[in-house]
């Protein structure tokens, strides 16, 4: 296990380090720089411009930019806001624990719709759960995230009063608040990840119930629970287990739209306004923490992967 | 949502001597089956009246009417009226053009993006495939919605620019595909057979190796097609896709989210013709995967 979990670390490095280039060269296209946002915009002389450029070795050639960057980013310095001055690492800090809390719940809720669901609709092919299952499959891929939360707050928040329409409670304020003020944009997030977890758990256990072990063990008189409860299952958990890990890109993602909807101040309303005003380090570090968050998963994945299947290891 | 390479099994090709046997096309396959049939229906109704919107439209969609705002659906019309007095039924018909044009730009800057290198790294292999495999693998680990939010900041909030780089996200996928397809049959024996017959490389793949892609290629078309729509009307509901007056089925929901409570009719018209399209494109991809693969899909 040691010698996987070593040689799985030694593809990160480069793998971070290629994800932190592409963001560093899709952020060196922007139009304009720190020096001339420091220096008040395009109207500022070109000797206070070239001054400032100086200063924050702006004039350096590309490559010792980008070694500052990844050097800078690693001690937690990815610079200061355009617009308002603050340092990124503290926007990171303010606004992470949001999209985080969000993420957590939404596959939470996620895995408690896909597990039962999977199970069941794996059982009994062609059967109520099936039905539901491939209908939540193929909805949970059309409809559009913003507007199922828009649907969701006009139902439950604005119709039934039942729960807060926007907004964000820290969970050290108040837990309960704060979860119910995600328990929405959990439901919004969660509907879209359960469809490819239910669909790929189905189809995982319905192939390993059509195997000969478990016909053995049922033959051997071993029961139904724990034929399917202790082995099909935790064969099949397996691959779902990966699916979860593909899916951390895709919920952080979702994310951007579904904070918008339900004015969430996390890290994908940071990157809307950072877009907006064009504040390029800002966007730069955001964008590197989230690729660092999902490189970071997969890692996680393959780890829990390894650890539910021996096979892997020995590869 | 990712189609592991398929190659088609030539199950229909059944030998009747002293006949012609006419094998039917995938098309007509898809269209035999129920699914495959509504959403074919479904997307070229859909094609034809966006098309011949702003002719047939009962007003026009950008007349702002301050006598008449939001008003309930009715009579003149059908599905009422936004904040500004504008008639939605009419928004909504000339917005399908523009997000169906919009999405089909996206994912011919993916196609464009994507099959080439898919292709020249598949057959030449080597350190060209290793890099362009890892660039791909590295795009594909950024979420595709915020690479596009990236590119939008560079080119600057608008539908086309928002597009383009939605293909740019997507061009990773398509290029997956065909590389795969592509080293697939490369030690083929037809192949070797094309090239010996001192057929020149460049028809030799795109006359002998490319086809064996397509099937595979048209099945992650119509998927993309409707993942596309999503995210372009996520983009434009975020207000940086389409810029008013201009409006697509997002920007709709987006710009009415406010009388959501006094209005809902606003906000659930577009959503459930962005829902039906999505739906339409995820269906068709579905019945083409099982038709090409014979047999239901994972």
């Amino acid at each position: 296990m040691l010698r996987f979990v070593g040689r799985r670390l030694l593809f990160l490095v480069p793998q971070l380090l290629l994800a932190a280039l592409v963001v560093f060269i899709l952020t060196s296209l922007l139009p304009g720089d720190a020096a001339i946002a420091r220096a008040g915009g395009e109207s500022a002389s070109p000797e206070l411009i070239a001054q400032y450029r100086a200063e924050l070795g702006l004039d350096q050639p590309l490559y010792v930019r980008f070694f500052d960057f990844v050097g800078n980013a690693a001690t937690g310095d990815l610079g200061v806001s355009f617009s308002t001055s603050e340092s990124v690492s503290e926007i990171l800090w303010r606004t992470a624990p949001v999209t985080l809390s969000l993420v957590l719940l939404g596959f939470i809720i996620a895995i408690l719709i896909a597990l039962p669901l999977g199970i069941v609709a794996a059982l009994h092919p062609n059967g109520w759960a099936d039905r539901v299952s491939l209908a939540l499959a193929t909805t949970g891929v059309a409809i559009p995230n913003f507007w199922f939360g828009l649907i969701l707050v006009l139902i439950f928040s604005l119709s039934l009063g039942w729960l807060p329409t926007t907004g964000y409670v820290a969970f050290t304020a108040d837990p309960w608040q704060w979860f119910l003020h995600l328990l929405l944009p959990a439901i919004t997030l969660g509907h879209a990840l359960a469809a490819e977890l239910t669909r790929q758990l189905r189809a995982a256990l319905g192939d390993h119930l059509r195997r000969d072990y478990v016909r053995t063990m049922r033959a051997a008189g071993l029961s139904e629970k724990s034929v399917v409860g202790k082995h099909a299952l935790r064969s099949a958990l397996g691959p779902s287990v990966t699916t979860l890990g593909l899916q951390v890109p895709i919920a952080i993602g979702a994310c951007v739209v579904i904070e918008a909807v339900f004015n969430l101040p996390g890290l994908g309303s940071q990157m809307v306004q950072a877009v907006f005003s064009r504040d390029v380090q800002v966007l730069q570090g955001v964008i590197l923490f989230t690729v660092v968050l999902v490189v970071v998963a997969s890692f996680l994945a393959d780890m829990a992967y390894a650890l539910i299947n021996p096979k892997v290891r020995a590869e | 949502m990712t189609t592991s390479p398929t190659v088609l099994p030539d199950t229909n090709l059944i030998p009747v001597a002293g006949r012609k046997q006419k094998r039917r096309s995938l098309l007509h396959r898809v269209f035999m089956r129920g699914p495959g049939m509504v959403s074919i229906i479904y997307l070229v109704v859909l094609v034809i009246v966006s098309i011949i919107a702003p002719y047939i439209v009962p007003y026009d969609p950008n007349q702002i009417d301050l006598r008449a705002v939001l008003q309930p659906p009715s009579p003149e019309h059908w599905l009422g009226t936004d904040d500004l007095g504008r008639d939605v039924f009419s928004r909504l018909l000339v917005a399908g053009g523009v997000s169906l044009a919009a999405t089909l730009q996206a994912v011919a800057v993916g196609l464009l993006f994507g099959v080439l290198p898919g292709v020249l790294s598949g057959y030449f292999g080597g350190w060209f495939d290793t890099i362009v495999t890892r660039v791909a693998d590295v795009l594909l680990s950024f979420p595709s919605l915020i690479l596009a939010l990236a590119i939008v900041a560079i080119l600057g909030p608008g539908l086309g620019n928002a597009m383009f780089a939605v293909g740019i996200a997507y061009a990773p996928r398509f290029l997956r595909i065909v590389r795969g397809q592509v080293m697939f049959v490369r030690n083929e024996t037809f192949v070797e057979a094309a090239i010996s017959t001192g057929i020149p490389r460049p028809k030799v793949i795109w006359g002998h190796m490319l086809p064996n892609a397509w099937p595979a290629l048209i099945i992650q078309i119509s998927f993309m097609l409707g993942l596309t729509l999503i995210i372009e009307s996520s983009l434009s509901y975020l207000g940086l896709g389409v810029q008013p007056p201009q409006a697509s089925w997002g920007s709709m929901i987006g710009g009415s989210k406010a009388f959501i409570e006094i209005a809902p009719w606003l906000v659930l018209a577009p959503g459930l013709v962005i829902f039906f399209t999505s739906l339409a494109f995820n269906t068709l991809g579905d019945v083409l995967r099982d038709e090409v693969t014979g047999g239901r899909g994972q």
